[in-house]
């Protein structure tokens, strides 16, 4: 296999911390905040993330298609989750330690519970609105109910992790700047 | 007494209260954190001060845990355990792989089970034990766990003791005293002297113990 080239493209308005692991094409968006220790791997497509996500520590994004892997905005990726899906909607919450395998493709306003995994052997595709919960990763559907409360609590979130990460970690740029 | 738990000083920093903190271990926003002294921080953890003001009490052991806002006493969290609780009270006691989700509460003499998965906003009530996904009260506990729990927590860090002699530096090979204590810890700085045994045999394990080491690193 070719070794994987590195190409890292930062918005300026991006949050990447330093002590991040980025391997292979990746494009980060505007507002995005990459915390400590996360690990975002295209290992044989690009990925591209769009604004307003959210990645904590420990959380590991990979690519392993040739396709580009298209992540929405205003995403949330909690600690310890491992997300390999080919693409993900807008508004999805994976949450701690979760994973998702590359069978998967994510719409909108998911969310992943606390330790679930995703693993279906076929292709298969979230609906959106999908809420996967409890040990045996069970799936119902919301109903919608509060969205706008929730986006408002994400952006506040977000705003205040663009205002308190740069004051104790050193951040990435991209290549171009 | 349990078997003391060894670690390699060159590994990790010991400062004048007592606290011993891993290389490895990953702190952010040290400003906003306070060891409270005698707190062992192990390899691998991630301890969050840069996202709120934090203070941490006296006596907290910690291991591979992270997230501690507010952390009281003689405090035992897991390996490989996420805790972003709100507060955490004295003398609780969190497992192994555990999630505690954010803004939970737990009260003092609290007890959480490993492997169990608390919901956000959950509040624990003391002396409480706590389990399974979603985690929910399973049992009370018995009056004198304030007491147990600190027996524990000290003896925890009575156990932990550096250990000078590395295998990988050192030419002197001990066998392995246990090789379920090597598989169960990080670094090869678990081997006690036993009796003698022939070299191949002294090789043999230490070919074996090598390979369960490249597997758990």
């Amino acid at each position: 296999m070719a070794p994987i080239r590195d190409k890292f493209t930062i918005h300026s308005k991006a949050i990447v911390c330093q002590d991040v692991e980025l391997k292979g094409d990746i494009t980060i968006g505007s507002g995005t905040i990459v915390h400590p220790k996360a690990t975002i791997f295209a290992v044989a497509g690009p990925i591209v993330i769009g604004s307003g996500c959210i990645i904590e520590e420990s959380a590991i994004i990979v690519n392993r298609r040739k396709e580009v892997m298209r992540i929405g905005d205003d995403n949330l990726f909690e600690i310890g989750c491992r997300i390999e899906a080919p693409s993900i909607g807008f508004f999805n919450t994976f949450s701690t330690r979760s994973r998702v395998h590359h069978t998967v493709r994510i719409s909108s306003f998911c969310v992943i519970g606390a330790n679930c995994v995703l693993a279906p052997a076929d292709d298969d595709t979230l609906s959106d609105y999908t809420v996967v919960y409890g040990p045996s990763a069970e799936r119902r559907t919301w109903t919608g109910k509060g969205k706008i409360q929730e986006a408002d609590l994400r952006r506040k979130h977000a705003e205040y992790l663009r205002e308190m990460l740069p004051k104790f970690n050193r951040l990435r740029r991209g290549d171009g700047t | 007494m349990e078997p003391p738990i060894y670690y390699s000083r060159a590994e990790f920093i010991e400062t004048d209260t007592g606290n011993k903190v891993s290389r490895r271990a990953t702190i952010a926003g040290p400003q906003n954190i306070i060891l409270g002294g005698k707190t062992i921080i192990s390899s691998g953890a991630i301890i969050r001060g840069d996202l709120r003001r934090s203070g941490p009490g006296h006596a907290v052991v910690i291991s591979l845990g992270r997230y501690c806002v507010v952390v009281g006493d003689y405090v035992h969290i897991g390996a490989a355990s996420v805790v972003e609780a709100a507060t955490i009270g004295n003398y609780v006691e969190i497992g192994k792989n555990c999630i505690i989700g954010k803004f939970t509460i737990i009260k003092d003499c609290a007890k959480i089970a490993d492997n169990t998965v608390i919901p956000p906003n959950t509040v624990i009530p003391a002396l409480s034990l706590f389990s399974g996904s979603p985690g929910h009260f399973t049992e009370d506990l018995p009056e004198s766990t304030q007491d147990i729990v600190e027996v524990q927590t000290k003896q925890h860090y009575a156990r932990f003791q550096p250990l000078d002699r590395d295998l990988v530096r050192s030419s002197l090979y001990y066998v392995p005293y246990n090789s379920h204590l090597l598989v169960s810890l990080p670094l090869p700085m678990n081997l006690l002297p036993v009796n003698p045994v022939t070299p191949q045999q002294c090789r043999n394990l230490l070919l074996g113990a090598a390979s369960s080491l490249q597997s758990t690193l």
